[in-house]
């Protein structure tokens, strides 16, 4: 997956506007459930939930994915 | 002495017979003198089991429950044998958002939770199966979460609810045929792969939040293989179309 396609993918499931990859964004609970099976199912990777404190931004979410598994 | 749960001469069917709750299952039933026909995509596995349980009335088939079930029965019901029981453990589970969901998830896993046991319901209830002296029983394992649901797992839960209702549905029509249908609905077994499955998301947080609400702690394989004899057995004869909630308290609260 292209990185600007997963900027989108994101925006689309938190259903929020994300305009670049350092913008801070909030996730909820919910939110965090959907991306961990959103990540599961494209990246086949399973990613904790805790993990998730961590993250602000785009950029934050495609290093806890891991940037090698993106084109 | 009075055997109460005695199942000898009865033959089993066990669908998921590789899962935890199926070994742990099998092994229950041969302690009572039952028969078994055990069916799995698993062979190897269930070649282990067999070896473990070290019993000639353990019988083992390779059976796809997404594939044709007709024709994998016919190739198994082949002498003049009577069907006592049927336990449907088998099923898949997944958490996905309803955003994520596509048909093919929905195809997919009421195939195999729900039509495929209709399947072998509509199979193993024809006379020729039936012992008319004493009936049968068919126990369909389902799930506390179609009583106390969970976010993200609405097609699993969905799909269980279906088994709930089919037990009472089929309670009814199969009844003349001395036929019960029953369904359990477990909270949280340890050593399950569903419970390996869900939990491997959740964050420490969480799972202890689930221990605490499994009053009596989480369940174990053998908690649902008891309810199941319970279910196979003359105790419960005239226990039919029920949804029997064994969840260490989970609900409650």
């Amino acid at each position: 997956m292209k990185k600007e396609e997963f900027l989108n993918n994101v925006a689309e499931l938190l259903e929020i506007e994300i305009k670049d990859f350092e913008q801070e964004i909030k996730i909820d609970s919910i939110g965090t459930m959907t991306l961990i099976s959103f990540i599961d199912e494209n990246f086949d990777k399973t990613i904790k939930m805790d993990a998730f404190e961590q993250v602000k931004s785009v950029n934050d979410l495609i290093k806890l994915v891991g940037e090698d598994l993106f084109e | 002495m009075n055997n109460l749960f005695d199942l000898q001469n009865k033959n089993i069917l066990i669908t998921g017979a590789t899962s935890n709750i199926g070994i742990a299952l099998s092994k229950l039933l041969v302690s009572f003198g039952a028969n078994l026909i055990l069916l799995s995509r698993n062979f190897e596995k269930l070649q282990e089991i067999k070896k473990e349980i070290n019993n000639n009335n353990v019988n083992i088939f390779r059976f796809d429950l997404s594939d044709d079930i007709k024709k994998q029965l016919s190739e198994i019901l082949i002498d003049d044998r009577k069907i006592h029981g049927f336990v449907h453990i088998a099923g898949i589970s997944f958490t996905k958002p309803l955003k994520l969901l596509n048909y093919k998830d929905f195809e997919s896993i009421f195939k195999i939770n729900v039509y495929s046991a209709l399947e072998i319901i509509q199979v193993i209830s024809h006379n020729k199966y039936i012992d008319e002296q004493v009936g049968s029983s068919y126990v369909l394992i389902s799930s506390i979460r179609t009583k106390k649901l969970e976010n993200l797992l609405s097609l699993y839960s969905m799909s269980k609810s279906s088994l709930n209702t089919m037990a009472k549905a089929l309670a009814i029509e199969l009844s003349n045929k001395k036929i019960r249908v029953n369904s359990i609905l477990p909270a949280y077994i340890e050593n399950s792969g569903m419970y390996d499955n869900i939990v491997s998301k959740f964050d420490e947080k969480k799972i202890e939040e689930l221990k605490t609400q499994h009053l009596l702690g989480f369940l174990s394989p053998n908690d649902v293989a008891n309810s199941c004899l319970f279910l196979l057995s003359n105790l419960s004869t005239k226990i039919t179309g029920t949804n029997i909630i064994i969840d260490s308290g989970f609900s409650l609260k």
